[in-house]
């Protein structure tokens, strides 16, 4: 069938090449090579194009409901820590209130992942057809979500934010995560991680305006069962708006910032 | 001032040639290789630099541990590296443009593991 | 399989094996380049079919060490900035380059980041072009519809940006620049009253040129243009970049460049 598209797309490129040629023969060789790449690329894309618009947008800007920078249980219930996991959530809230927090992110460290969803906003998703972007005001964080389906590694280099894939599931965006090198925190109370976690999310339109992302956590090395929690996000009005990267190298110097040049006389 | 370069200091300087360069790679002396033979301790395979901790016997004989500067595993990933490249316990030979400080330190010219050279060279 | 679907996958395949492997940045084998979808699954669904494709990741063919003027001429310092560009290359060559705020993990900013050797992804949004770096995994947001720079917009290292369409080449104005970064990694300066016209066209299906006039009369004594050529990269992914994990070469309170190998235990 893709065979079929393909060579019915090329036949439609060469016949749109062809014509906008005999249109217009003060094109040049140059642009319209590059048409033809156009719409050959375009045809071969169409399917994809064709299922997106399908589906429902999440596309725009966001900022959470609930501003709280700390992960809940859903239904209240409470977070399924184990002994090694408790032992180093009060470890390092022992510090926080002894004033020497070692929590990742006072060193300008980026959140990972789910954390990064705690940000303060706003974040814009694009939605695309191969891909799914996400990008925060906050710390200018990114996040890149192919659409190549389920999660599939194989020894991934460690990362802050762990590795992504995503996939359509009907009205809902499946991201799944892993492949962290396990040294952020998941939260600002301590909650812990490990390079063995997996994170599984779900984000769907509750209405237009309303976007929930359903988070699921597996980390056997600190919880003794996956958990769930559940945060929600309203859209911002209008979609021509401007994000400002917030640089939190800034608050790091040892050596302040100076104009290069000399005043304005 | 014409000056000319051996080839494979060409070659391997552009392996390391600054590529996002928040900082230049001034503090090294380029117009000099030093050949370092040691074992490694530990690769730090992170940004905005990787390192190599090699342990280096000095003329004396005694173990000095040097710290040699890479390009990002952005760009060496994309040069035939990975993280596993290096390991601790892995026998290297080394090539470093070193400090000019003349301290224990330098940049990656080339690096070799069993007498392979790891990664490729740039065109 | 017509001449221009051939054209069109010869030029990927010349564009996918002029660069190197893939590697760490994406944990699975490239797909086939059959299965390559081109600039439209990578942009939104609902940009006008009409607007030029450009959407996709892209790398540029050199770098930002040296930005000077494409037409050969010499760059056109005022005095302070002739001094300042001196001294950076003395203090270079000395062994000790002064301060620059990229050596904290701060952006390069505009113009320096336009021919930063990484990738970068563009991508087009019925509102936005939007441009984003691997390195520092910063974005840049150009307005497609002329929304104006607010009043109050606080000077930054990209500044704020707006575009338009002339035909096939993408016009970018941007102004709001900071005044503490370098035009390139050498040392031209630039003031913050900066402002740079960048003009994107494609040379060739894979080939992505610009053309970026620097309009800053309290640095320069005229407007000069740089240049910077991208490849189509379809087999590259940006890959994770955190500069605050192991900044070795952070600079100390005296602005130098740590040299990396304190601590260390000979």
């Amino acid at each position: 069938m893709n065979h079929l598209i393909r060579c019915a797309g090329g036949l439609l490129a060469m016949t749109l090449a062809l014509s906008v040629h005999a249109q217009n023969s003060a094109l040049t060789t140059r642009e319209a090579e590059i048409r033809a790449a156009e719409a050959a690329a375009a045809a071969e894309a169409a399917p994809k194009v064709a299922a997106d618009k399908a589906r429902p947008r999440i596309g725009g800007f966001w900022e959470p409901i609930d501003r709280a920078d700390t992960l809940r249980a859903v239904n209240g219930k409470a977070i399924p820590l184990n002994a090694a996991g408790k032992r180093l959530q009060r470890q390092r809230q022992q510090q926080i209130r002894a004033g020497k927090s070692e929590d990742p992110m006072k060193v300008c460290l980026p959140p990972g992942t789910p954390r990064d969803m705690l940000s303060p906003g706003p974040f814009m998703i694009i939605q695309t057809p191969a891909k799914v972007t996400m990008l925060h005001e906050d710390r200018h964080l990114i996040r890149h979500v192919y659409l190549d389906g389920p999660l599939q590694l194989e020894d991934p280099d460690p990362w802050w934010e762990g590795h992504f894939s995503g996939y359509w599931d009907g009205s809902v965006l499946a991201i799944e995560t892993a492949g962290f090198n396990g040294e952020q925190w998941l939260d600002s109370t301590g909650l812990p991680q490990s390079p063995k976690m997996k994170v599984s999310e779900r984000f769907s339109l509750i209405d237009p305006n309303t976007l929930e992302d359903v988070i699921t956590i597996e980390d056997p090395e600190f919880y003794s069962a996956p958990w769930t929690a559940r945060l929600t996000f309203r859209r911002l009005p209008g979609e021509d708006r401007h994000l400002v990267q917030h640089e939190c190298g800034e608050t790091l110097l040892e050596y302040p910032l100076k104009e290069y040049a000399p005043p304005r006389s | 001032m014409k000056r000319s370069m051996p080839i494979a200091v060409c070659i391997a300087a552009s392996l390391v040639a600054p590529a996002f360069a928040h900082h230049s790679f001034a503090m090294f002396d380029n117009q000099k290789d030093v050949t370092l033979e040691g074992t490694i301790k530990e690769f730090q395979w992170t940004n905005p630099h990787t390192w190599i901790q090699v342990m280096v016997k000095d003329a004396a004989g005694k173990e000095v541990e040097w710290s040699i500067e890479g390009g990002s595993p952005n760009s060496l990933s994309r040069n035939g590296w990975k993280r596993t490249s290096l390991k601790p316990g892995d026998k290297v030979v080394l090539v470093t443009h070193p400090l000019k400080d003349g301290s224990a330190g330098g940049s990656l010219v080339t690096v070799s593991v069993d007498g392979k050279p790891i990664g490729n060279p740039r065109r | 399989m017509n001449r221009a679907t051939k054209l069109f996958l010869r030029a990927s395949v010349l564009a996918g094996t002029a660069l190197i492997p893939l590697g760490a940045s994406a944990q699975r084998a490239p797909p086939p380049p059959a299965q390559v979808t081109g600039d439209i699954a990578r942009r939104d669904v609902r940009v006008d079919e009409g607007v030029p494709s450009i959407s996709g990741v892209w790398i540029a063919s050199g770098s930002n060490r040296s930005n000077t003027p494409a037409d050969g001429s010499s760059t056109p310092f005022l005095p302070w900035a002739q001094e300042f560009f001196e001294k950076r290359l003395a203090a270079e060559r000395a062994g000790s380059p002064l301060f620059d705020p990229t050596a904290n993990c701060l952006p390069s900013g505009v113009p320096r980041i336009i021919s930063s050797p990484y990738p970068i992804e563009i991508i087009q949004t019925p509102d936005h072009t939007i441009i984003i770096t691997e390195t520092l995994h910063e974005f840049r947001f150009i307005h497609m519809n002329g929304k104006p720079k607010p009043a109050d917009f606080k000077p930054s290292y990209f500044g704020y940006s707006v575009g338009h369409w002339e035909g096939d080449t993408l016009v970018v104005e941007t102004t709001g620049l900071n005044g503490y970064t370098q035009v390139d990694e050498e040392g031209r300066p630039k003031s913050s009253d900066m402002r740079v016209i960048e003009r994107y066209q494609k040379r060739a299906p894979n080939i992505l040129d610009v053309s970026y006039t620097l309009y800053d009369p309290r640095t320069y004594s005229r407007p000069w243009s740089g240049h910077a050529q991208f490849r189509w990269a379809p087999d590259l992914r940006l890959a994770e970049y955190i500069c605050e994990e192991n900044n070795r070469n952070k600079p100390d309170a005296s602005g130098k460049l740590r040299l990396g190998v304190e601590g260390v235990k000979r």
